[in-house]
């Protein structure tokens, strides 16, 4: 009787774990959904050139126009609605924040090393640049383990004409 | 008859244990290599020297996935851009500041008949698809 009893318990340790194993797999896909969309974002901003600036010859990136396309691209590249809410076709359940977003100012002397402690992001730019840090929370398959949230940092010098 | 009912839940629903989650896992592997063409179509297509997704570019990128087991034929490509262009070419490019939109899809196939062993059914005309959306780089001279 007890063997018989082995049988189902094995079954549900199994299944446990094979659904763990597929959950993390999906995690790391998810993640790098985010990451590319994030880096589209600032990818987006750092096309913005200030034409006013332009015509007096200097490089400078618009920041609110920046902010605008950053925020339009990850919205389309993760399916959400203008507000950034989810829509039906999107994977994450839950709104996505832009927690952060930075835009270089062009007076700034350049190589510029940028430091973000609160997100543990330093890097050295060359241009002017945007850096985007966004927060987004990973739907898991069992809700009893603890939240899976990211904050996926990004960034994207000016691209020259 | 008892036993031989067990014996058939049994073997049905081992049988399900076993290979199920080997479908789930070739399931995430065409959609993040679908995904993958995508990224890379689009690092290509949306640069300052494209500004469009070639034909050559997606017929190298069904040989890249024909590596992989996939049916070339199969694949469906769909290249939009956010302006609304539905056809990219040479010479309908996407300027610098709008997004090249792009979609991969294959068929399921039968990665889901397993489940009907436990009485799932799997939808049926249903499609692995990867979507990226990117802002091209391309200037008119």
């Amino acid at each position: 009787m007890y063997k018989l009893l082995i049988i189902p318990l094995m079954l549900i340790v199994w299944l446990s774990l094979y659904a763990g194993a597929i959950d993390q797999e999906l995690a790391m896909k998810s993640y790098y959904k985010g990451k590319q969309a994030v880096n589209r974002g600032a990818h987006a901003a750092a096309l913005q050139l200030d034409s006013l600036a332009l015509a007096e010859g200097i490089f400078q990136l618009d920041p609110i126009q920046a902010r605008a396309e950053a925020e339009r691209m990850i919205y389309l590249n993760l399916l959400l609605d203008e507000a950034g809410n989810p829509t039906a076709q999107s994977f994450i359940r839950k709104p996505v924040q832009i927690v952060h977003f930075d835009v270089l100012d062009a007076s700034l002397s350049y190589p510029y090393h940028y430091k973000l402690d609160s997100y543990d992001f330093q890097t050295t730019f060359e241009r002017p640049a945007v850096i985007v840090v966004i927060k987004i929370s990973y739907p898991r398959i069992f809700s009893i383990n603890n939240p899976v949230e990211w904050n996926i940092i990004g960034s994207a010098q000016l691209v020259p004409l | 008859m008892k036993q031989l009912l067990i014996f058939i839940l049994l073997a049905t629903t081992l049988c399900w244990m076993m290979f199920a989650p080997v479908y789930k896992h070739v399931y995430i592997m065409r959609q993040a290599l679908l995904q993958q063409e995508v990224d890379y179509l689009l690092e290509v297509g949306t640069s300052g020297q494209y500004g469009y997704i070639s034909q050559m570019l997606i017929d190298q990128s069904r040989e890249r996935l024909k590596s992989f087991g996939l049916e070339p034929s199969q694949l469906v490509y769909e290249a939009k851009s956010t302006l609304g262009q539905s056809v990219l070419t040479s010479s309908e490019r996407v300027p610098r500041g709008e997004g090249i939109a792009l979609t991969i899809s294959y068929p399921v196939e039968g990665l889901f008949a397993i489940d009907e062993l436990i009485g799932v059914q799997a939808p049926d005309k249903q499609r692995i698809t990867a979507y990226g959306v990117q802002m091209s780089e391309y200037v008119q001279p």
